[in-house]
């Protein structure tokens, strides 16, 4: 699609051109952007995958005690590739759609996207779409180092539960996503929304060491967060080949619909809020 | 502001010397950093953040196996000493080479090179800068660590050892960095070299894991072995955790591999001349 095409699809209004168009358009057009960096895609890449390599060589000291205690095998190395493939996932699909908020207002170019007939609704849900799709690479990556080691062993009933359970870990993140959104654009600063979900996501998350090792009080914060409860489950069903009808499963799943049944409108109307009100006030060039 | 572009325009004399420059130079890079003060909150939370992590991953780590492997039995302390030296790395090139690659495109380093100041002390001004802040993590992580049960085993004189292992990490790295930052003045997008001795670092250096579980994949090991930050980090330690001094004969090899690197220094000062010479010469010293 040539520039020319993407800005008429986007003037076009909305009733002209389907919402799914233009949060087609939208995530193509972000994923053409980063195919431009290509230098840059390939360090990105090469940091997840000095991050397997990190942790493989530090699964030698690693003993399986502590593992076991908290309901996984004892092997490090699956129990952390888990860990950071999901990682992966979660922080540089939110991360990636903080800093191109910044940078497009930093370059002046979101208040004239977020003006079109278009809205801002398709718009932001094309970019996570892109995001979403590039991280998924990085996981897809990650795990197939795992299972390629002999570390994992994926059977089609536990890859359809992981398939399930990271689509619900999806839209139970994005509670936090719209809220990290909002958060910047009142207070235009992408890097500490980021900063703050990569620590959340690594720290209480349980990427790569088990919650229970965490004391009380951090533990009940860490459970506020989908990918604590989530990253468990995926663990569990890819390590224990657990069908989509285990009731751990099936549990994970209802609290993800439940978290993002009841935070996504609120979640939307605090960005709506946020949105007109910066609008309003002029500054949705500021930065 | 205006005190520094007097000193900077004004000839080496005594009372603008070599070191009246260096640290005006050091203090304006100083103040740009005070200035953001997200970033500087960011950055203790990160020491915090980064600190507890490793806490909590040494409840997995097997206390016989690093006993064995000669770091002790708290996985916690050999971690902390890694961390807070892996930091001078990422300080000494990295963000060296970056803050180069910014005062390029920002043109100021155009300005100091029409300057009569010579373009080495505004190179080693970042570096000084870097070693600084990364002395300050250093210690940062220290102190995050010692409530946490941070020992070390030290004695005066291998107070003295440590400081002077940091000291040779610092010099070297800060050759590194400077070799780096004089290529992008000439050849701009240097990223690449800095990302790639990152990772290797992050990677081999033993940051996280003992140095002789590469040896299971012997050419790997030997490529560590090439990297001047696996000699430091050896050397650091053996100094804190077995109470070794730069003197024990354990840490000869790492000191000669530490002071070898040390040529990389003059090839560093060589480079920044000669690459400011080509940009000067072809017209690149504005070009980004």
């Amino acid at each position: 699609m040539s520039v020319r095409e993407l800005v008429a699809t986007l003037r076009e209004p909305i009733r002209g051109t389907s919402r799914l168009r233009v949060i087609g358009v939208r995530a193509l057009m972000r994923a053409k952007i980063r195919l431009t960096y290509k230098l840059w895609l390939l360090f990105d890449f090469v940091r997840t995958l000095t991050t397997v390599a990190i942790y493989l060589l530090f699964a030698h000291i690693v003993t399986p005690e502590e593992l076991v205690r908290a309901g996984y095998t004892g092997d490090y190395f699956a129990f952390a590739a888990v860990g950071i493939a999901l990682g992966a996932l979660t922080t540089l699909s939110m991360r990636g759609l903080a800093m191109t908020i910044r940078f497009e207002m930093m370059a002046g170019t979101l208040e004239y996207i977020l003006s079109t007939p278009s809205g801002v609704l398709p718009v932001i849900v094309g970019d996570s779409l892109f995001f979403i799709a590039y991280s998924s690479i990085h996981a897809a990556i990650v795990l197939a180092i795992a299972v390629a080691l002999g570390r994992l062993s994926v059977t089609i009933l536990s890859l359809l539960s992981f398939v399930l359970l990271t689509v619900g870990l999806y839209f139970a993140n994005l509670v936090l996503g719209v809220l990290s959104a909002a958060m910047i654009l009142k207070w235009k600063r992408g890097d500490i929304v980021s900063f703050l979900f990569m620590w959340l996501t690594h720290f209480l998350g349980g990427v790569f060491f088990p919650i229970t090792l965490l004391p009380g009080p951090v533990r009940v914060l860490a459970l506020a967060l989908p990918i604590t409860w989530c990253l468990h489950a995926i663990r569990l069903s890819l390590f224990y080949s657990l069908p989509p009808m285990h009731p751990t499963v099936l549990t994970t799943l209802l609290a993800c619909a439940a978290y993002a049944g009841v935070g996504l409108p609120v979640a939307y109307r605090v960005f709506v809020r946020v949105y007109n009100s910066v609008r309003s006030a002029g500054t949705l060039a500021q930065y | 502001m205006s005190e520094l572009i007097a000193v900077l325009r004004s000839r080496t004399t005594r009372e603008a010397g070599v070191v009246t420059r260096l640290w005006l130079l050091f203090i304006t890079r100083a103040k740009i950093v005070a200035s953001y003060r997200v970033q500087f909150a960011l950055d203790v939370l990160g020491i915090v953040l980064s600190t507890l992590q490793y806490y909590f991953l040494a409840f997995l780590v097997s206390p016989a196996e690093l006993a064995r492997l000669g770091y002790g039995t708290s996985y916690f302390v050999f971690a902390v000493i890694g961390i807070a030296c892996s930091r001078y790395v990422w300080m000494l090139t990295g963000a060296v080479v970056n803050w180069v690659w910014h005062d390029i495109m920002a043109q100021t380093l155009a300005a100091v090179v029409a300057t009569r100041t010579d373009v080495k002390l505004y190179f080693l001004s970042h570096a000084l800068w870097a070693a600084t802040w990364a002395s300050l993590w250093f210690v940062g992580v220290i102190a995050v660590a010692l409530p946490l049960g941070f020992t070390a085993k030290l004695s005066l004189a291998g107070v003295a050892s440590l400081v002077l292992v940091l000291v040779l990490l610092v010099v070297v790295h800060a050759a590194i960095g400077i070799l780096f930052g004089a290529i992008a003045v000439k050849h701009k997008q240097v990223d690449v070299l800095s990302f790639l001795l990152a990772a290797l670092i992050d990677m081999l250096g033993g940051v996280i894991y003992p140095l002789s579980v590469l040896r299971k994949y012997e050419p790997l090991y030997y490529v560590a072995l090439c990297l001047p930050f696996t000699h430091a980090l050896e050397c650091a330690r053996a100094i804190v955790i077995r109470g070794a001094t730069l003197a024990s004969p354990e840490l000869l090899p790492h000191v000669v591999a530490l002071l070898a690197s040390l040529v990389l220094v003059p090839l560093a000062f060589r480079a920044v001349d000669h690459y400011v010479r080509l940009a000067l010469r072809d017209g690149d010293l504005f070009a980004y």
